[in-house]
């Protein structure tokens, strides 16, 4: 990995998601190595749209950090926007946009936004515990049929 | 490590067979969109969207599908996913739009799904 890894966690802008995806996998495979591939399956999928959303609509991104505990991940992504966040409408459940946030919203223990001097931080904690609740029934419930 | 995201585009008997491979966020979601684009000049009688390759997914890859879904649909065009992987079908769960798409298990299965439907259409 070319980018600077001063803590565990941190890496320093600019970087791809891919490149944030293949050093959050690496840290879960070395310090939680017993999380479910799910749950890295989840945990990867937060981190990547807190940054694509950092660089559409929060100007750009100006730090990231991944932070573990015995049961959760903690992701923090800083961008230089104020704005917050925002999901999309139930009313056009199929109109593209706001996905994203949506989907951090659904997959995180506990999401928390915080003004910074130059924009905002995003904390998302997500559990990576052994998991036994809806979400592993849905992962086994297979493909949908024909309609 | 990650997969190098791949598309590539074959047709077999009118249908176009788009095969997705590797990891797909914002940043692979044009080339994607590119593939699934429907061709200028008709004559094509559906899409398969073969998955069973795909790694990675985010709501880019979604909106990408959901889009092609759409003008598909304007077309009068089928649109088939075929080879869901549990990490995709967790992701159109996730997101309330597996009702949206047509999914099969097999590319085959697809492709006759997209043959049944056009014949259907022809019909009427």
């Amino acid at each position: 990995m070319n980018t600077t890894d001063t803590e565990y966690g941190r890496l320093q802008p600019p970087f791809s998601a891919a490149t944030a995806r293949a050093h959050v996998r690496e840290l879960l495979l070395a310090r939680a190595p017993d999380t479910l591939p799910v749950t890295i399956d989840d945990v990867l999928l937060v981190v990547t749209e807190l940054i694509t959303n950092a660089h559409r609509h929060g100007g750009g991104l100006t730090a990231f950090d991944a932070c573990l505990t015995d049961d959760t991940i903690t992701i923090s992504v800083t961008d230089a926007s104020p704005e917050l966040p925002r999901a999309v409408p139930h009313s056009r459940p199929l109109a593209p946009g706001g996905f994203g946030w949506s989907l951090i919203r659904r997959l995180s223990r506990h999401v928390a936004i915080t003004p910074v001097a130059t924009g905002k931080t995003i904390e998302a904690v997500i559990d990576t515990g052994t998991r036994t609740g809806p979400a592993e029934e849905r992962r086994h419930r297979g493909p949908a049929g024909l309609h | 490590m990650s997969v190098e995201a791949e598309v590539t585009v074959t047709v077999v008997d009118d249908v176009r067979i788009v095969r997705v491979v590797g990891e797909y966020d914002a940043e692979g979601a044009e080339a994607l969109a590119h593939a699934l684009a429907l061709p200028a000049e008709s004559g094509t009688s559906g899409t398969v969207v073969d998955l069973a390759e795909v790694t990675f997914a985010d709501s880019s890859f979604l909106h990408t599908l959901l889009a092609a879904r759409s003008r598909h649909q304007k077309s009068g065009i089928p649109l088939v996913l075929a080879e869901v992987t549990p990490l995709l079908q967790r992701l159109l769960d996730l997101t309330d739009v597996a009702r949206a798409f047509t999914v099969t298990q097999t590319v085959p299965t697809a492709t006759e799904t997209v043959h049944a439907r056009k014949s259907s259409t022809r019909r009427q």
